[in-house]
């Protein structure tokens, strides 16, 4: 007869029944297996739990700093202290805010400033840039109608109002414009431009040429 | 003429013969792998211990330095006695609470080899200087390859048991089985991958290794533990356990707050607060499965406490069960904020750890071998005296080194919270503990050596011939 194998052994295992010796065994060796008894749950101990639960609920919200993930420190876990703790957002470059903004105006001053000839005037080098920023914020905030003359050419073409931008985005969009295209003039303050919208009060009619002269008039 | 068994309980009992043997295998395997690991394990320990007195012992061989034999102690504990021996546990736990046989016959065996390996590898990999320095994932990653191999036949055996079960009511124990069998391979792959590799970055990877590394106690270890007590107390006082309302209670609670506690180990860190405090709260609701359990254990064993006289199963199961309840409340408290500022980075952790660790689970797999390898191999043990040195050195060891510890350790952090007390005037205050627990290392280690000789024996087949159980004392009467 061949030898058995691995596989062979256990079924031959399996299939044995025990002697009538090793089937006593467990008969005096051991108990029964294990049952399950049915008491009821003490109603004291549902109390205590009850209480348990109650203070987690507390401890949580009383000491997660309102979840905010920047919150590390035990002093500013309280309700409201986390949310108060936020940092300020960084303040933003102005040169990169006008840039952005300076894209609503390149379909008529152009991308590299220099307007379309008989159109639109210049921003590069032109003297209304590198002069009064005040009279910028003007023309900005409620737009420009009627001849300008711009390096020496006439331009007869309505510059749109925007003065719903914010004051930091118009003062960004004139540092922007006032230090690209070869320009070198200074920043423009967010609090001039909400000085200038101030003294403007309700107008709504754009400034024309010889307006703006007579308001930058000292 | 004696009336007959009625026909269930005799077949009853001819299965349980056929469980036995179709265990003996791989069960005996496992619990005899978990003891090797258990000796290597307590001489690292013991190496480990020394050199936190006297630094310059064995300081000259670069093998056992303090920072590599103390993860290694931790590991071989941890993957070589403490897992080896609750998978043996759990195999034969869930063929008799199912009433079949072992499944999968030829390859369980071969998982015992692989996972041996894996360990003796990962052990001196980690003794070269190898480590990956994470806590509790320190053997190498190529290591999860092969104990994650031997998980998933573990897993499948379960399923296979589960599925052929032969009574309809499935048993408390049975519940945390599965739950340990199947959470444990998921954290395990998880707690790898999160902590090895790139996928968790910065504080992201610390959380992530201590939601392991506590987790591996709580929906590991203490699932086999709580199931190995749910079956052994009943089983030797032979009446059921008390309520069922208070099983489900017991299990259900654990498995839902148990995985939120892991952070309470980051308290103080640059982690979220809110974070931490959800760690905390998970840690505080543990009173809520801690104490069903107790209870039910209790009032289980009300009346019948005399048999902790006699029956070495029950008095060890029964010392584990009540450390359980002890390093549970310990550990739900120290989570406190108040606590913890004290306790953290302290000695106190250490003695925590082995409260847990020790006296709960390895306490309960002491009991576990003493009842479940004789009906395996057919033999008694051979001796109660060595059984009876077993559990005091082993009792005795855990007690001195928990006390000394948790001493040394709260003194520890409230000396170390005053700045002006100089760091080495500390560690000098808190050398006496040291040397305590080195003296219940050695009590332990006894322990460990006389109960691999009662093994060794059993396995060889020195014991009486199965007569009766062996007692610690004799029964009256009996």
């Amino acid at each position: 007869m061949s030898e058995e194998t691995p596989r062979q052994r256990i079924d031959r295992e399996e299939s044995a029944t025990p002697g009538v010796v090793p089937m006593h065994h467990p008969i005096m060796r051991e108990l029964d297996e294990p049952t399950d008894g049915f008491e009821p749950t003490p109603v004291w101990l549902m109390l205590i739990y009850f209480a348990l639960i109650g203070w987690g609920g507390w401890y949580l919200a009383m000491n997660s700093g309102d979840f905010q993930v920047g919150v590390l420190t035990d002093e500013m876990m309280r309700p409201g202290a986390g949310l108060a703790a936020r940092p300020e957002p960084a303040p933003v470059d102005p040169m990169v805010l006008g840039r952005r903004i300076y894209n609503n105006c390149v379909t008529c001053h152009q991308a590299d400033g220099e307007g379309v000839e008989g159109a639109f005037p210049p921003l590069a080098q032109s003297e209304w840039m590198l002069g009064d920023e005040e009279t910028l914020v003007r023309i900005l905030l409620h737009g420009a109608q009627g001849p300008m003359v711009v390096l020496g050419n006439t331009y007869d073409s309505e510059m749109p109002a925007w003065g719903q931008l914010k004051d930091e985005q118009i003062a960004a969009v004139l540092t922007y414009t006032r230090a690209s295209f070869g320009n070198n003039a200074p920043a423009v303050a967010p609090e001039t431009v909400a000085r200038i919208r101030e003294a403007a009060g309700r107008r709504t009619q754009p400034w024309t040429a010889a307006e703006l002269r007579a308001a930058a008039a000292p | 003429m004696a009336a007959p068994l009625p026909e269930p309980a005799v077949n009853d009992r001819v299965s349980r013969i056929q469980i036995d043997r179709s265990c003996r295998q791989t069960v005996v395997w496992y619990m005899a792998s978990a003891v090797f690991w258990l000796l290597a394990g307590s001489v690292l320990a013991l190496v480990a211990s020394v050199k936190m007195h006297a630094p310059g012992f064995l300081a000259d061989a670069e093998w056992l330095t303090f920072g590599r034999v103390r993860p290694a102690h931790l590991s071989t504990m941890i993957y070589g006695w403490g897992s080896m021996a609750g998978v043996g546990v759990l195999l034969w736990l869930q063929a008799r609470l199912s009433r079949v046989r072992l499944p999968l016959r030829l390859l369980l065996p071969v998982t015992v080899v692989i996972w041996n390996l894996a360990v003796l590898y990962g052990t001196v990999r980690i003794l070269q200087g190898a480590s990956t320095g994470i806590e509790w994932l320190e053997f190498p990653v190529e290591v999860l390859a092969f104990i994650g191999f031997c998980m998933g036949v573990i897993i499948v055996a379960s399923v296979l048991m589960f599925v052929r079960r032969q009574v309809k009511h499935t048993y408390v124990s049975q519940w945390y089985l599965f739950g340990a069998v199947l959470w444990f391979p998921f954290l395990y792959v998880l707690g790898v991958i999160l902590s090895e590799t790139d996928a968790a970055r910065g504080v992201a990877k610390a959380a992530a290794n201590w939601w392991f590394a506590h987790n591996v106690l709580g929906l590991w270890f203490t699932p086999i533990g709580l199931a190995t007590a749910y079956y052994m107390i009943p089983k030797v006082i032979g009446r059921p356990v008390h309520s069922y309302h208070l099983s489900l209670l017991g299990f259900w609670t654990l498995a839902i707050f148990y995985n939120w506690a892991g952070t309470h180990h980051l308290i103080g860190g640059p982690l979220p607060a809110w974070l931490v405090t959800v760690g905390i709260v998970g840690s505080m609701m543990m009173f809520i499965p801690v104490i069903t359990v107790a209870v039910n254990h209790h009032l289980t064993m009300v009346g019948h406490f005399h048999h902790l006289r006699t029956s070495p199963t029950l008095r060890f199961v029964v010392f584990a069960a009540m450390s359980y309840t002890a390093v549970s409340f310990q550990g739900s408290l120290t989570s406190l904020r108040a606590v913890n500022e004290v306790s953290h980075f302290t000695h106190y952790t250490i003695a925590h750890a082995h409260l847990g660790v020790y006296a709960f689970f390895s306490m309960m797999m002491f009991g576990a071998a003493y009842y479940i390898l004789p009906r395996l191999m057919n033999v008694e043990w051979h001796s109660a005296r060595w059984i009876r040195v077993h559990f005091w050195t082993t009792a005795l060891g855990i007690a001195l080194y928990w006390v000394g510890l948790t001493w040394a350790g709260w003194q520890q952090g409230r000396l170390m919270n005053d700045p002006n007390i100089p760091f080495l005037a500390i560690v000098e205050y808190t050398k006496p503990w040291l040397h305590s627990r080195s003296v219940a290392g050695v009590l332990m280690a006894a322990g460990h050596v006389s109960f691999a000789w009662l093994v060794w024996n059993l396995i060889r087949q020195r014991g009486a011939a199965l007569i009766g159980p062996t007692l610690l004392k004799r029964r009256k009467g009996a």
